[in-house]
């Protein structure tokens, strides 16, 4: 009984979401895919990548708060889904193209490259959006999801986790590091301890 | 009335210009050409990161920074895609008014700096740089176009920020 209503639920959702905009978004994309054998799924929340960081200026702490999660969702190439990957790509370049998404840059070549964008006003942003590519690895899109975050601060912190200043679990990074590059059995393997902790996480 | 005719005018002119823009766009979707394309909305935001820097020539930086519109730069290995770029980039120089700012050679490349008046002395609203020759053993022709209101004193420093061939040659600019 449950479920049927979980599923009305989600019907009514995608209903919803496909009435007010005619357009394809990357939510719907990712909506649509998740499930789909090709696609891998990660769910990062930031508490997962940031440490410990009570030393840090009360100012920047904030900042890490404005990130809520990270969510990656990769095509892997895996020698038999090439067909499949060159028309996803088409399409998840055209939602990219939109220009809801403001680009911030780009780089590389029709082979391999990168493109960074978000979405909100310049200074308070909902989501950024990191996509990348590469012809014989597959594609990953990462969606950066949070409150109000100030892309100037957060780039602010990245300088000073080059620096060494924020904590970050490094090991908890290496899957969305690796996601492109490993054998696939590796990569799952990879997912499920993700899962595990996520569980976890949820359960404090 | 006399808006109708200006606002007619500006739908006219508007291909000619978005063509010009396309010239060097079709070439980011060719294989064998790398492309980087900056916009302004990342200057914006870079510009904030040390807004409340007290080094004057910080300042002075943040400045240029704040007011780039874009900076696109493609640069490709392959020696008949280069000599297309060649052509475009000499025939943009034409259509689009831009004089010559300097050109040199040096090693095995060959430079050239062209740039549109700006606001003011020594500012320019475009910056074009069309490098060829050698790089690393390989042939390499890079086109590097910067926009906005460019402090020409400044653009130098943009040299060390920007990790893309062709970046260092900007040193040069003065």
């Amino acid at each position: 009984m449950k479920k049927k209503i979980n599923i009305i639920g989600i019907l009514v959702l995608i209903l919803g979401l496909a009435s007010c905009t005619s357009e394809p978004s990357l939510q719907s994309y990712y909506v649509d895919h998740q499930d789909n054998k090709n696609f891998m799924v990660l769910d990062v929340p930031a508490s997962l990548i940031v440490g410990d960081n009570s030393q840090l200026p009360a100012k920047d702490q904030e900042t890490l708060k404005s990130v809520k999660k990270a969510v990656v969702l990769a095509l892997p190439l895996n020698g038999e889904n090439e067909e499949f990957y060159k028309e996803e790509r088409v399409t998840i370049e055209q939602i990219l193209e939109n220009e809801k998404y403001s680009l911030l840059m780009r780089m590389g070549s029709s082979k391999s490259g990168v493109r960074i964008s978000y979405l909100g006003d310049e200074d308070s942003i909902d989501e950024i959006v990191i996509y990348g590519n590469d012809e014989e690895k597959g594609f990953a899109v990462a969606r950066v999801l949070g409150d109000d975050m100030n892309i100037g601060a957060i780039l602010k912190l990245a300088k000073s986790i080059g620096n060494g200043d924020v904590n970050v679990n490094v090991n908890s990074l290496e899957p969305l590091m690796d996601m492109l590059g490993e054998k696939n059995d590796s990569l799952e393997m990879k997912i499920n301890k993700q899962r595990q902790i996520k569980n976890g996480d949820s359960l404090k | 009335m006399k808006k109708s005719i200006i606002l007619v005018l500006a739908i006219m002119l508007a291909p000619i210009f978005s063509n010009a823009q396309s010239k060097f766009e079709r070439y980011e979707k060719m294989r064998d050409v790398n492309a980087m394309v900056i916009t302004s909305n990342m200057f914006k935001l870079l510009a904030e990161i040390d807004l409340d820097s007290d080094d004057p020539e910080m300042q002075q930086y943040i400045n240029l920074i704040e007011n780039l519109k874009d900076i696109k730069v493609i640069s490709t290995e392959n020696t008949s895609i280069g000599a297309e770029m060649k052509k475009d980039f000499d025939s943009h120089i034409n259509s689009g008014s831009l004089e010559k700012l300097m050109s040199f050679k040096d090693d095995n490349k060959n430079v050239q700096f062209y740039s549109k008046p700006g606001s003011k002395k020594n500012f320019v609203s475009q910056l074009m740089m069309l490098m060829q020759g050698r790089e690393d053993g390989k042939p390499i022709t890079v086109v590097l176009s910067i926009t906005g209101d460019i402090d020409l004193k400044e653009v130098s420093k943009l040299a060390k920020d920007l990790e893309v061939p062709g970046a260092e040659e900007l040193e040069k600019v003065n």
